[in-house]
């Protein structure tokens, strides 16, 4: 059952990483808006993944992404980042009744409020040092913030209608 | 020792993290200064098939559109094939005395492009087995579109105009008054060029050339129209905003600028700097 669930997010992630590369970047609604959703692979494993694993695992997602970028470590940076600080964030988003018979975070298990803070705060943090990293040496903090915090709007509803989308498919099963 | 070692071992998260991040942040500060090829780039196997089976799908839902291009484009060479029957100054631009090419452009499909981020690259489909080298010029018939800065056998990165460090020297047309060419990563419409000392007389909708002292253009190759310009505080230099000619946002075929007598124009610079030292 471990290692099917883990065959499929890995083919939930080959299929990210080509929508990333092949629609959302070439998808140009402003400079403002450029929004990532591959970082939901991160945000999706267990609750119980040890960090020996989603360190390096983060850092390789981030990098094939850079590969297709040319952006060099930027993306590699922001996802080992999310990576490390995954566990505290699920432990200050802890619902009143536990994490009861539930192993990976999922908006049909926590409902689409826990999911959609939760998702919010992960991206901002990766967008925050993804973008910082790309704008820094344009010393403009206004666009920055503003491209940073219109990017994760976009992002965050992105991968909550994606959750939607892969929610009702479990349900028909 | 003990304890030190134990003390890792507890923390090895920590560590692992520290590590990931420092190779991480080691690829964002030296990738721009390597020009050797290098793995992380578009021009790599894997990323770059992919790109390029992307690319064979996508084009054939613009063939009417780069038919209209490349109809326009044959028109326009035709025009100056019959400008050129005359014995006309501006012939000399593409030949040297003796009735030597200059250049000689190697045509190449965009299979990768970005614009909207603060330092953009385009991924071409063919690469050093084509005769393409790094620092070579890239054009398309309307304006310029960067420098090469990545070769594989199969494929090659351009450095894009809409890139922080990209350096060009530029001229209005019209006086050749000269400045260098710079984009403040925000619009993949406009660029601005600074330094630009006695410009004139300048008017809206002025255009903006390459120059024969870039090296990797040939010279008169369009940059853009100039929307608007105003001298720099406290200098005695004028910025000029100027509106791309390129569209950046539906790149499909370039030309990548093989100048032919580039060798022994760096050397003869090489030598005559060494020279002076």
């Amino acid at each position: 059952m471990q290692a099917i669930n883990w065959i499929l997010r890995l083919v939930g992630l080959i299929f990210l990483i080509l929508f990333q590369v092949l629609v959302l970047n070439k998808l140009n609604v402003s400079t403002y808006i450029h929004p990532y959703v591959y970082p939901m692979f991160i945000i999706l494993l267990p609750f119980e993944t040890p960090r020996w694993m989603i360190l390096p695992l983060a850092f390789a997602v981030g990098f094939s992404i850079d590969m297709f970028n040319n952006t060099a470590g930027m993306h590699a940076a922001a996802c080992v980042f999310i990576a490390f600080a995954r566990p505290w964030l699920i432990k200050r988003y802890t619902p009143i009744t536990g994490y009861e018979n539930v192993n990976a975070p999922s908006l049909s298990e926590l409902g689409v409020v826990w999911f959609a803070l939760f998702t919010l705060t992960v991206i901002f943090i990766h967008h925050s040092i993804y973008y910082f990293l790309q704008v820094f040496w344009m010393n403009d903090v206004g666009y920055l913030l503003l491209k940073i915090f219109l990017s994760t709007l976009v992002s965050t509803l992105l991968i909550v209608i994606f959750a939607f989308l892969f929610a009702k498919r479990k349900v028909k099963r | 020792m003990r304890s030190f070692f134990l003390f890792i071992i507890r923390h090895y998260a920590v560590f692992l993290f520290g590590l990931l991040e420092l190779i991480s942040l080691y690829f964002v500060f030296t990738y721009n200064n390597f020009h050797n090829t290098f793995f992380i780039n578009s021009a790599n196997g894997v990323s770059g098939n992919v790109l390029n089976t992307y690319g064979n799908f996508q084009e054939y839902f613009s063939l009417k559109e780069v038919n209209d291009s490349l109809m326009h484009e044959n028109a326009l060479l035709r025009e100056q094939l019959l400008l050129s029957a005359v014995p006309d100054s501006s012939s000399v631009l593409v030949k040297d005395s003796l009735g030597q090419p200059l250049y000689s452009y190697i045509p190449a499909e965009v299979i990768g492009n970005s614009f909207t981020e603060p330092n953009n690259y385009i991924t071409l489909n063919k690469g050093s087995n084509d005769g393409i080298r790094e620092n070579m010029g890239v054009i398309t018939s309307s304006g310029i579109v960067g420098r090469v800065v990545k070769v594989s056998p199969k494929f090659s990165v351009v450095m894009s105009v809409l890139h922080s460090q990209f350096v060009s020297r530029v001229a209005v047309q019209k006086n050749n008054s000269q400045g260098r060419l710079t984009w403040e990563g925000k619009s993949p419409t406009h660029i601005s060029v600074i330094q630009v000392s006695e410009p004139g007389t300048l008017n809206k909708g002025d255009s903006v050339v390459t120059t024969k002292i870039s090296p990797m253009f040939p010279p008169d190759i369009m940059v853009g129209t100039v929307e608007s310009f105003g001298k720099d505080p406290g200098s005695n230099y004028y910025t000029l905003n100027v509106r791309l000619s390129t569209k950046f946002s539906s790149l499909q075929f370039v030309y990548v600028v093989n100048e032919l007598l580039q060798k022994e124009r760096t050397d003869l610079e090489n030598s005559a700097t060494d020279a002076g030292n």
